[in-house]
């Protein structure tokens, strides 16, 4: 399988997040995933950069955010970058079933990155914020002849 | 600079009335947080006059983001139980990730608009589907 990086940036408004998520969901149709991995890839970094948008960057436009998608023999790699205001970190996945009767309005970006992907972790460097996100792809074996 | 304020933003969604339901289709290939907040409002506008059995068309939503997922949500807090609003013919990648936040325990989902307006004429006690 081939492998490689590429880097995309928008402007910090959500009307472009789109187009992040389309290049993840063509990229990894190509790996190829199957449908269902390439939409929940695009869900989970949609909304790491919808996260960025509103947390570290407060609904402003004129920051940009950097997605940097890496593809390896058996993973990939996604890290969503910003230089808005650190956040204290990933709020922990809280039980899915304890607001049935009364489900909260907000909140469940997070909840779709952990559960889609193999890793989630968040760091600041006092200058940027960075979110990365880590798929394991299955391993597919060749025969020697 | 501000993000564009939801009066500005576009939601195609194409309404009709079926007897004392109401009828949303969304038109929009993706329900994000750059097109749900119109459509947030939208349903806060017609549970506002009056509309309280609702069905949403999501038939064409072939991405459905947590945003998307929270307008939903809170038009059916908006109901306070006071009516219903039911689901239509999501596509299996968009219905995973009701599953996936445990939504489609919460949400009536159906396959097709006959089959959500009859369970909006019925009382909900008798025409739970299986989620």
């Amino acid at each position: 399988m081939r492998t490689g990086s590429i880097s995309l940036t928008i402007d910090s408004e959500f009307q472009h997040v789109f187009l992040v998520g389309i290049a993840v969901q063509q990229i990894c149709s190509w790996i190829p995933l199957s449908d269902q991995s390439a939409f929940e890839m695009e869900m989970a970094v949609v909304e790491a950069v919808n996260n960025s948008i509103e947390h570290a960057c407060h609904n402003q436009s004129g920051h940009p955010i950097t997605t940097r998608m890496k593809l390896s023999e058996d993973r990939i790699i996604f890290v969503i970058s910003d230089a808005g205001d650190a956040v204290i970190g990933l709020p922990e996945m809280p039980a899915l079933d304890d607001h049935l009767a009364s489900p909260p309005e907000r909140g469940r970006g997070v909840q779709i990155m952990r559960a889609v992907m193999d890793e989630v972790a968040y760091r600041t460097d006092g200058t940027s914020n960075f979110v990365t996100m880590v798929k394991y792809l299955p391993i597919v074996r060749t025969e020697d002849n | 600079m501000h993000a564009p304020p939801v009066e500005n933003m576009i939601m195609e969604l194409q309404e009709r009335i079926d007897g004392d339901a109401l009828v949303a289709t969304v038109l929009e290939s993706r329900l994000d947080a750059s097109s749900a907040p119109a459509l947030k409002k939208r349903m806060a506008a017609l549970i506002k006059d009056g509309h309280h059995r609702l069905a949403l068309d999501l038939s064409a939503v072939e991405f459905i983001d947590s945003s998307g997922l929270s307008a939903m949500v809170s038009a059916l807090r908006q109901l306070q139980g006071d009516g219903d609003l039911v689901l239509i013919a999501p596509r299996n990648t968009v219905l995973s990730m009701f599953k996936l936040t445990r939504l489609d325990r919460v949400f009536r989902i159906f396959p097709d608009q006959t089959q959500a307006l009859a369970a909006l004429a019925s009382p909900i006690s008798q025409c739970a589907p299986d989620r």
